[in-house]
């Protein structure tokens, strides 16, 4: 199983990246839910899409019937050499 | 129904005739005169075989010239009704079983098959050379382990383009760029490196230690997380599509030699917010995204192939999943220095959910290269393939002016392949194994 601490919730940016406080709004969940080392990263800035990394325990059932998260984080690992 | 048979014969003329011209490199049989019964129809292109006494007790060596043979193997075929089993003998002459054999294929604890020289000949990168596509002006990111540049002049011979300050620098880095250590466990990036030049040596190397970090939530140190890749991704997009850095480059090919291998590393199937299977996660957005501003974006496609899976794998099959089987980028199998698709290399149709035709196209690997994992060690898996395959990206797109988008080269590579065993696509080879001068005269270059 993924690591269900930390998951991606997409978030919107209508000016533009929101800020980490913004993000936190929008999930409403506090600030330090977020992990500030990840940020806000593009997704898909022409549809105003960012996503943000925080911890799953504390969001809250999404109110729109869009889905924004939670996403999956999973482990990756190289494609070699063979073990 | 036509079946495959070897008949032994009693010696006569004939057939004395067919070995002795063998011998001297003629492949022929007079099918008239070797005394076959009619019901046997004779391969008159194949000579007969001189085997002495037809038993295991005479084989003796002066028992088994063409002269001295008491019986000859010949190649023919007999019809007998489906599913039948075919006779012992047929009209007293002896027949045996000829059955379809195939050459033994490269797995992961095989020797190296061929070097990258030989890699350099079968793309034929001098006609690439010739034609001025060798990478200048063109990044490669290789989104890895970390890779070290000292390691990869040294082997070399001299120093390859290398851009740090466009390269990652996040926080959670545990080295600078480009010295990442070419030795356990963060040798893999080096490789990447290294084979990504065969075919592109001016193109300019990026170092994104993605699956080196220390994670958030703590990854290990070769195995990252998929939001280390997302950021890495952003941080391209940024550059390359709001004027910075990127932006100088003639064109940005990002190299991808990783996986999710188990789906348990994954939310479980049915979740709205699992990635494996899903083209609207966000990582798989942000490809969409990236590839739709200019970039091209290439991913291994595995190494869960079914006749000799990497250990980590929990299927065999729909296993090239996430954004390895995203429609934009172009996925990448592999096949060793003979054209033979190696045994691990992950077969299609992808994962349900992602796009079914991938792997897209065959590329090589399982080669003498970096020998960054041991001296006489082969570069391999399909983490070899992958960057092989951005070199060649990398090499086409020396020439092209900005803003062809990456269809119209990935669709170049898959209409121009070599051989791939059928035509059209197949789940071993995808569209074939590449030819990358023929795609880049495809593309007017």
């Amino acid at each position: 199983m993924a690591d269900k601490s930390m998951v991606l919730m997409v978030v919107k940016g209508d000016k533009g990246a929101p800020t980490l406080s913004d993000a936190a709004r929008q999930l409403k969940i506090p600030i330090e839910d977020l992990d500030a080392s990840f940020g806000v990263v593009p997704v898909d800035p022409d549809q105003r899409l960012y996503t943000v990394r925080c911890r799953a325990d504390h969001l809250k059932p999404g109110e729109s019937s869009e889905y924004r998260g939670p996403f999956s984080d999973p482990k990756i690992e190289p494609t070699g050499p063979l073990k | 129904m036509s079946v495959s048979v070897i008949a032994v014969l009693p010696a006569n003329d004939a057939l004395r005739n067919s070995a002795a011209a063998f011998v001297q490199g003629q492949f022929s049989l007079d099918v008239e005169n070797a005394g076959a019964p009619a019901t046997l129809q004779l391969d008159p292109n194949y000579p007969a075989i001189p085997i002495g006494g037809a038993t295991a007790e005479s084989m003796a060596l002066d028992a088994m010239t063409p002269q001295a043979s008491e019986g000859f193997a010949v190649r023919a075929t007999i019809d007998i009704e489906e599913g039948a089993t075919p006779p012992e003998r047929v009209d007293g002459v002896r027949i045996f079983a000829d059955p379809q054999i195939e050459p033994a294929i490269t797995c992961g604890n095989d020797p190296p098959v061929g070097n990258a020289q030989d890699v350099a000949t079968a793309l034929d990168v001098p006609s690439l050379s010739a034609k001025g596509l060798n990478g200048d002006r063109v990044a490669i990111g290789v989104m890895d382990t970390g890779f070290n540049l000292a390691y990869l002049a040294t082997k070399l011979g001299s120093t390859p383009g290398f851009d740090s300050a466009n390269s990652w620098t996040t926080p959670a880095a545990i080295y600078a760029p480009g010295s990442y250590p070419a030795a356990p466990p963060t040798q893999h990036g080096t490789m990447c490196a290294f084979d990504a030049l065969i075919a592109a040596p001016n193109a300019t190397l990026l170092d994104f230690p993605i699956l080196t970090l220390q994670g958030p939530a703590g990854g290990s140190v070769i195995s990252g997380l998929l939001s280390s890749a997302l950021q890495a991704y952003g941080q391209v997009l940024f550059s390359w599509g709001s004027g910075g850095g990127l932006a100088n480059y003639n064109a940005v090919v990002i190299s991808n030699s990783w996986a999710v291998f188990k789906a348990s590393w994954d939310f479980p199937a049915g979740h709205p917010g699992r990635y494996i299977d899903n083209p609207n996660h966000p990582f798989n957005l942000l490809v969409a995204t990236v590839v739709r501003a200019g970039v091209d974006v290439v991913f291994a496609a595995g190494n869960c192939g079914a006749d000799c899976p990497d250990s980590r794998c929990d299927v065999t099959t729909g296993t090239i999943r996430g954004a390895n089987a995203h429609t934009d980028v172009l996925t990448v199998a592999g096949c060793d220095t003979t054209g033979a698709r190696v045994g691990y290399s992950s077969q299609g149709p992808s994962i349900a959910g992602m796009y079914q035709e991938k792997p897209d196209v065959t590329a090589y690997t399982h080669f003498l290269g970096s020998e960054v994992f041991g001296t006489g060690q082969p570069d391999s898996g399909t983490s070899a393939a992958c960057p092989v395959m951005a070199g060649c990206v990398a090499a086409i797109r020396t020439k092209m002016a900005r803003g062809i988008n990456s269809n119209t080269v990935f669709g170049a590579f898959r209409a121009h392949t070599g051989a791939s065993g059928t035509a059209g696509w197949n789940a071993d080879y995808g569209f074939g194994i590449i030819n990358p001068v023929a795609a880049a005269t495809s593309l007017g270059l």
